[in-house]
């Protein structure tokens, strides 16, 4: 990214702080317009006064080769810090967080595992943004990948004109994490064809590169200290299992999973939700009340528990915190471009339908039997309100 | 808070531990040989001082004093004080046994505590964990939870001293205290009692006397002794007399009731009491499968206190490293090569600088062996095999062996005076025991019986028990058969482990049979049956707990119904299992229900080959309906919802769709002309019979005697063209063949009444009025069956 885009990401961020980001009028005046046109900024320039601020601190200190910081403040850039004055981003266990900066910090490549929506991709930009200052080198895995998505492809105008050189070589991110010294992200991994993952073999545990096409030296690529990859996976629809012994051998693997108590939960919904709100310029908010609702549906359908402990059979549908934050979001949408700006149960009960529910019969069936059975008997009035939306359930 | 109580260089040293803290059995050991004091005083139960020399036996450990006792309004308690080798009481005990200090517990009978707590394990960690304190400190230290805080401020270095063991435990547990609203109405007698005995020794005494309790303790008995009256705030020794309604409250309710009996005791006499040592195991002691239990990993902190004993640091790792690997490899055949045992290795390494970990610590290992090992997605609550190896290992198998000259465990003294009282004293000689049920003293017999082979005591066997709601005659009985076996002794003395009576150990096991996994809700539901027959009408609410959560989990309907049907039965029918409380059955029952109905509400036509036993599952549900309801709140409403949508659910089996037409027709919430379109949705000559089947199994009754709609049926099966009709036949046969020959001539006869062909209804059986020709009916039907157990046929064998 450019000194001066940069810059420009800077301004935004100091005047974000400076409103708070609630105060939506001002802000469309103040930013230049073509950085306000980026819809969201990555993390390294979302929180790149929390970064700055750590490297600082971390001066003198002992840190892997190739890293921008201590495996110590990384952690207290994703979970935050309040004596150092990091924001928590991610909820999770400490131990959790340590094992993949230490896999980083160890040279083995990382994979995160887990449902969807449980903030994987997230935490692996967080992670990148940390260590090397970029989360932008991203592989996004498909059906369509090709090796050439990965390491590089040419120039073939150049290459034509002047045959195989550096210059006519077209880096992908893989290549650009070795020669850089930097994170490299795969996404959803498990998604490429099994010979495209196993591309990925050599450079991870030989942390080389062929590129037969060049000339002597420039044949091989060996990478710079601070190469790594994180990959992430999917295991919803489709597993980890089809990926190769050889490559699993090469990551150390780690569940993200969804947040277990809910009222860390509820406060991540209502942040988030404010978040959106605000990029959007909905003057909404949820209640304390609907969040409670909405994020306890969400938690216990996905736990298959109740709070006081009772059995439920929980959805096919993915119930992640994402979806729920989405849900709440939709909610006040609909409250404030339909309704009278005030997001009621119903609201919530309606989105679900739409953000949630998806095709499935029988989550359907679930679900009026969770209102049924769960919401029904819990007397507080929001909970009442929130049974009577059940009518749109049908 | 005041530092004086860190001082060793008083009359009285206060030593605060937490139980099972290797660090503490170190240190404490450390601070005894340093003081020479006259006396050890330690939290445990004084009145088995006059027993303590029995500690001193060669002992196998872990071991565990056990206390139990019984009043004569039938109230019973028992509580157990386990020690393992690593425990600071157990290592304070022998040092002070070493230096020839007296050595005593100063803590209350657990006859007085009882009461007041629900805490079986007295040297649990409770009071520790779910503390705010805690939990501001482990997000700040960014450790996960409290085991790992206390391992980072005390175990991990090996290097702590006395003194900053003390001023860090007193500071940490005065903290935890302190935040708390109120001390507990019984940790506040317990102090009391603890420091007039302090108090008392301490003036007799010319050397030091070392206290070492529970860290929660150490600094308010410091201040009952020591502390200038202000200093003595409110919130660590006051708190009961000024607000003894709060104290009220924040005890159990059980105790609540007896607060104004002093001391928790209560006025009736104690009928039965013991204190002995018994054999205990590390699977107890552990956090991760014990009850109550204190630290997590005991094998792990046994090995390092060895190592600490020996002065060997940093060998724990490496040799529990390759333990784990070992059994993954040999008993898990898991493929673990070198280059996989590196990456652990350098993991652990690398996460252990990173915390700051002097040592490489169990949960740097596990961290490791999770993070380059498993290669799969990890569920919520539940444990990797490959973690469950490890915590395996990390568990420790040692099982306490008590020495031969120790008092023989309470289990055994329990079991010879339970069968001396019933009579049941095995004899060399075999005898058999018969027992009617419903005689409450046969009753009671028959409870112990089916307790000791519970826990496989040898010996007693069952031979033959009749149909528990009673057999032909309305007898109910059990046939028993005991001899003395060479094995009594053993199996008694090896299941002392599972409790101090006989009753304590029988629903130890069967708790531990109903946690094993893969059970379903039916083999749960007969565990309660078990239970019932061994007498534990009032079981413990954990294996209620453990009940209902099988029945939450279940999701075969077959299974749910069968559970259903066997709780209906002990709600409903039973008169010798249960004594009084139904409500607890009836509320399993009722969740039992509510489970089964929503399966079948979501359950597919898929369940091929489960027709019969989900049939019979819909007609349990129906009979629930019919028992139980004005009794209890059984959701009739949501009962027929449930049966209504599975009814209008196009993609279910007809027979399934006969059968819930039929349960609503019985119910009276269907009509009959409801039962003649549903008849006629399914009217395909190959789904006619399926549906019919259905609906037949469950209102055969009413249906016979429905003549309209048996007309329906023949009108449907006249319309059918040749061909048809012999596609239909035999799922037809197999309809009707659900009716007696007398239901069918019934439903013969009543179609030819109504489509009018009076004159062709024969009566199926003539009144006999020559008792000649009885006789010879009689006679043909002895030959018959002759003939049929001559020629081998139905069975019979030929002869």
């Amino acid at each position: 990214m450019s000194e001066k885009l940069r810059d420009n990401f800077d301004t935004v961020i100091r005047h974000k702080e400076k409103n708070q980001t609630r105060e939506f009028k001002m802000k469309s005046k103040a930013v230049p317009a073509k950085v306000q046109e980026i819809q969201r900024p990555p993390a390294e320039v979302l929180y790149g006064h929390e970064l700055e601020k750590l490297i600082e601190l971390d001066e003198g200190k002992p840190k892997p080769k190739g890293w921008r910081m201590s495996p110590r403040s990384v952690m207290a850039f994703i979970l935050g810090d309040k004596t150092l004055g990091t924001q928590p981003k991610f909820v999770g266990k400490p131990s959790f967080l340590e094992r993949c900066v230490i896999a980083l910090a160890t040279n083995r490549g990382l994979m995160l595992i887990g449902e969807p929506g449980t903030a994987k991709s997230y935490l692996s930009e967080l992670l990148a943004a940390a260590i090397c200052g970029q989360s932008t080198l991203m592989v996004q895995g498909s059906a369509g990948t090709t090796e050439d998505n990965i390491k590089y492809s040419w120039n073939y105008a150049l290459l034509l004109a002047e045959g195989p050189s550096e210059k006519s070589l077209v880096p992908a991110p893989v290549y650009r994490g070795m020669s850089e010294g930097k994170i490299v992200r795969f996404e959803e991994i498990t998604r490429c064809p099994l010979e495209i993952q196993d591309t990925l073999l050599s450079i991870l545990s030989d942390k080389v590169m062929a590129v037969p096409e060049l000339p002597g030296e420039q044949s091989v690529l060996y990478s710079k200290d601070g190469f790594n990859i994180i990959a992430t996976a999917n295991t919803r629809d489709r597993g980890i299992n089809e990926m190769s012994a050889a490559l699993k051998r090469r990551f150390n693997f780690e569940t993200v999973v969804p947040i277990p108590d809910l009222n860390e939960e509820m406060a991540l919904v209502k942040r988030e939700t404010d978040k959106l709100f605000a990029a959007t310029e909905v003057p909404s908010s949820l209640t304390g009340d609907i969040v409670e609702v909405l994020t306890t549906t969400f938690h216990e359908l996905r736990m298959g528990k109740t709070a006081d402990g009772a059995a439920l059979e929980s959805l096919t549908t993915v119930m992640s915190t994402a979806e729920a934050i989405a849900t709440g979001y939709a909610a006040g949408v609909h409250a404030y471009y339909l309704g009278d700006n005030d997001v009621k149960a119903d609201h919530v009960v309606q989105s679900l339908i739409g953000s949630a529910l998806k095709d499935s019969p029988d989550d359907m069936k679930r679900l009026s039997h969770y209102f049924n059975h769960v919401v029904k008997k819990r007397s507080q009035r929001h909970w009442q309100e929130y049974f009577e939306g059940r009518k749109f359930l049908t | 808070m005041n530092p004086a109580v860190f001082r060793t260089d008083k009359q009285v040293v206060f030593f605060p531990v937490r139980h099972h803290s290797p660090a503490a059995a170190r240190l404490v050991r450390n601070l005894i040989e340093e003081l020479q004091p006259s006396a050890v005083l330690i939290e445990g139960p004084s009145d088995y001082n006059d027993q303590i020399e029995e500690l001193f036996l060669p002992h196998q450990l872990p071991i565990a004093i056990y206390s139990y006792f019984q009043q004569s309004d039938g109230f019973k308690r028992s509580a157990f004080y386990p020690f393992a080798i690593y425990s600071p009481e157990w290592q304070a005990l022998l040092k002070a046994r070493e230096l020839g200090a007296q050595v005593s517990f100063i803590d209350l009978p657990w006859t007085h505590m009882a009461r007041l707590t629900e805490t079986e394990n007295q040297y649990s960690d409770r009071s520790f964990r779910d503390n705010l304190f805690i939990e501001e400190l482990c997000r700040k230290l960014a450790v996960d939870d409290f085991d790992s805080l206390w391992d980072r401020i005390f175990e991990i270095d090996p290097e702590v001293s006395v003194s900053q063991y003390l001023e860090r435990c007193h500071s940490l547990c005065y903290q935890m205290r302190h935040l708390r609203d109120c001390p507990e109405y019984l940790d506040l007698k317990r102090e009391e009692f603890m420091a007039e005995v302090i108090k008392t020794t301490a003036s007799s005494c010319e050397h030091p006397v070392i206290v070492v309790t529970g860290g929660l303790h150490s600094y308010a008995l410091w201040l009952r002794l020591f502390g200038s009256a202000q200093e003595q705030e409110k919130a660590f020794v006051q708190g009961a007399t000024e607000s003894e309604e709060i104290a009220a409250s924040a005890v159990t309710e059980r105790g609540a009731a007896n607060l104004e009996t002093q001391n928790g005791e209560s006025n009736e006499a104690i009928t039965i009491r013991g204190i002995a040592l018994t054999p205990y195991s590390y699977e107890r002691l552990d956090a991760l499968t014990g009850y109550e239990a204190g630290m997590p990993n005991p094998g792990f902190y046994h090995r390092v206190f060895g190592v600490m004993l020996d002065n060997r640091h940093g060998e724990v790792h490496s040799e529990l490293l390759s333990q784990a690997v070992y059994a993954l490899r040999s008993e898990h055949k898991q493929m673990i090569s070198s280059a996989d045992l590196i990456a652990v290795e350098s993991t652990a390494r690398a996460l252990a600088q990173h915390r700051g970990h002097k040592v490489i610590w169990r949960t740097d290992l596990t961290d490791a062996i999770l993070s380059s090992l498993v290669k799969d997605e990890l569920t919520h609550g539940l444990v990797h095999p490959m973690l469950r190896a490890v915590e395996e290992v990390f568990r420790g198998s040692e099982r306490g062996v008590l020495s031969t000259f120790a008092s023989l465990p309470p289990l055994v003294h329990d079991i010879r005076r339970v069968l001396r009282e019933h009579e049941l004293e095995p004899d060399a000689k075999i005898r058999e025991i018969e027992l009617d049920l419903r005689n409450s003293k046969e009753l009671e017999t028959s409870r112990i019986l089916n307790q000791l082979t519970g826990i496989r005591i040898a010996g007693f066997k069952l031979e033959e028990r009749s149909d528990l709601s009673g057999d032909d005659e309305g007898a109910i009985y059990e046939i028993w058969s005991a001899i003395w076996s060479p094995d009594f002794d053993a199996s008694c003395i090896e299941s002392a482990i599972l409790g101090g009576t006989l009753a304590e150990a029988a629903t130890n096991k069967l708790l531990e049979r109903s946690r094993r996994s893969g059970i379903s809700s039916a083999v749960a539901a007969e565990l309660l049956v078990e239970a019932c027959l061994m007498g534990f009408s009032e079981m413990s609410d954990s294996f209620m707990q453990q009940l209902s959560i099988l029945i939450g989990r279940e999701t075969e309907f077959a299974n749910i119904a069968e559970a259903v049907q066997i709780l209906l039965f002990l709600n409903e029918f039973d008169e010798v299992l249960i004594g009084k409380p139904k409500e607890q059955i009836g509320e399993i029952l009722l969740s039992a229900f509510d489970r089964a109905l929503w399966i079948l509400d979501s359950m597919g036509a898929l369940a091929l080959g489960m027709e019969r036993r989900n049939l019979q599952g819909i007609a349990t549900l129906v009979h629930v309906i019919e028992r139980c309801e004005g009794k209890m709140s059984v959701p009739r409403t949501y009962c027929v919802e449930v049966f209504h949508r599975v009814r209008m659910d196009s993609a279910q089996s007809p027979i399934i769709c006969g059968g819930v037409t039929g349960a609503l027709w019985v119910m009276g919430d269907a009509q009959t002309h409801e039962l003649v379109s549903d008849m006629a949705y399914f009217s395909d000559p190959s789904a006619l019979g399926d549906f019919l089947t259905g609906l037949f199994t469950l209102a055969r009754e009413v249906l016979q005697r429905n003549a309209a709609f048996i007309k329906e049926i023949d009108a449907l099966l006249l319309a059918f063209s040749d061909e048809d009709f012999l596609v239909s036949l035999p799922a037809l046969r197999l309809a009707f063949s659900f009716f007696t020959p007398r239901e069918k001539h019934h439903i013969a006869s009543s179609l030819l009444r109504s489509i009018g062909k009076v004159s062709e209804v024969v009566e199926y059986l003539q009144p006999l009025e020559d008792l000649g020709a009885a006789a010879r009916f009689v006679d043909f039907e002895a030959r018959i069956k002759n003939t049929i157990t001559k020629y081998g046929l139905r069975g019979g064998e030929i002869s």
